[in-house]
């Protein structure tokens, strides 16, 4: 037999009903000292990550730095004046080696 | 003096100083929102597991603290963390398979054998507030998927505003709709086929 739509109602209504009587829930302090205990456990990682703000600063450097080097060596090999021989001077500051390169 | 322990500036304060290192500042917003977040679970969740999900609420809270904004007062982007808290517990729960179904002991079936024949609203009333429908409705619920328990619950148990769950689930308005409509069908559905069961088990006898 298929249940009628009216019994399947009922029984809706009475499912919707039987929530209002569910108890309330209130925070015990065991359970607040509980997620304390993790909360604290969770700090102290984030201050160690915090605190080697200067091996950031040395990353930030070293890539600022990079990107310099390479403007630099595209400038210089962008430029017609002997592009070998500013290499030379700008990595090398030899004059020896700029003459070599020079003679090549 | 004015108490503004109530106010989004005393939050603002305590988020300040949580973020600046003071960890235990983080103990007077829980004192605030404690019972709030409490309530959203327990609504969701079963009760042998609310402790479990209210502490991970807490816990993610304090870890997404930093992305806090503020453009939305806090304790609605803690309603939210634990919306999805439940929400995921559910996922998991299934992911897991650690949902086991259970079935229906004779009380149960007593209990809708007594609202199918109660003829008076006072029964009917005295009959809800049973354990026992309490219990059948989480075997409903049960046999839902996290997404549709979770819209079922807020937009139909909980009279829930749909552009409130939306914005609480963190998802559109038009797919919230869609979902309850859908979570509302096959809810209907384990109603019919519970009614059925019991039918053919009294025929059978």
């Amino acid at each position: 037999m298929k249940a009628d739509e009216e019994e399947i109602s009922r029984i809706e209504n009475a499912l919707l009903s039987a929530r209002r009587y569910r108890e309330t829930e209130r925070m015990s302090p065991r359970l607040k000292s509980g997620i304390m205990r993790d909360i604290r456990a969770a700090a102290a990682p984030r201050d160690e990550v915090r605190e080697p703000v200067s091996l950031r600063v040395v990353w930030r450097f070293a890539a600022t730095a990079s990107l310099v080097a390479v403007l630099v060596l595209f400038y210089t090999f962008g430029s017609n004046l002997g592009a070998e021989y500013e290499a030379a001077m700008f990595f090398g500051d030899d004059i020896l080696i700029a003459g070599s390169l020079d003679l090549l | 003096m004015k108490d503004n322990r109530r106010g989004d500036d005393f939050d603002s304060e305590v988020i300040r100083r949580v973020l600046e290192g003071d960890v235990n500042a983080f103990e007077s917003l829980m004192d605030k929102y404690g019972d709030r977040v409490c309530r959203i679970v327990r609504n969701h969740v079963p009760r042998d597991h609310t402790e479990e999900v209210v502490h991970e609420v807490f816990v993610r809270a304090y870890r997404s603290l930093p992305g806090y904004t503020a453009k939305a007062p806090f304790g609605h982007w803690l309603s939210k963390i634990a919306v999805r808290c439940c929400y995921d517990f559910f996922r998991n729960r299934r992911r897991n398979r650690e949902i086991v179904l259970t079935n229906l002991t004779e009380d149960h079936q007593k209990w809708v054998d007594a609202v199918r024949t109660a003829e008076s609203h006072e029964v009917f009333e005295k009959e809800a507030g049973r354990k026992e429908a309490g219990e059948v409705l989480e075997y409903a619920l049960e046999r839902l998927s996290a997404a549709d328990r979770m819209v079922l619950t807020m937009l139909h148990l909980d009279g829930v505003p749909v552009k409130e769950a939306a914005d609480l689930l963190g998802w559109s308005v038009v797919g919230v709709k869609v979902r309850a409509y859908r979570a509302k069908r096959k809810m209907r559905k384990i109603v019919s086929e519970l009614l059925d069961e019991k039918d053919h088990e009294d025929e059978s006898r």
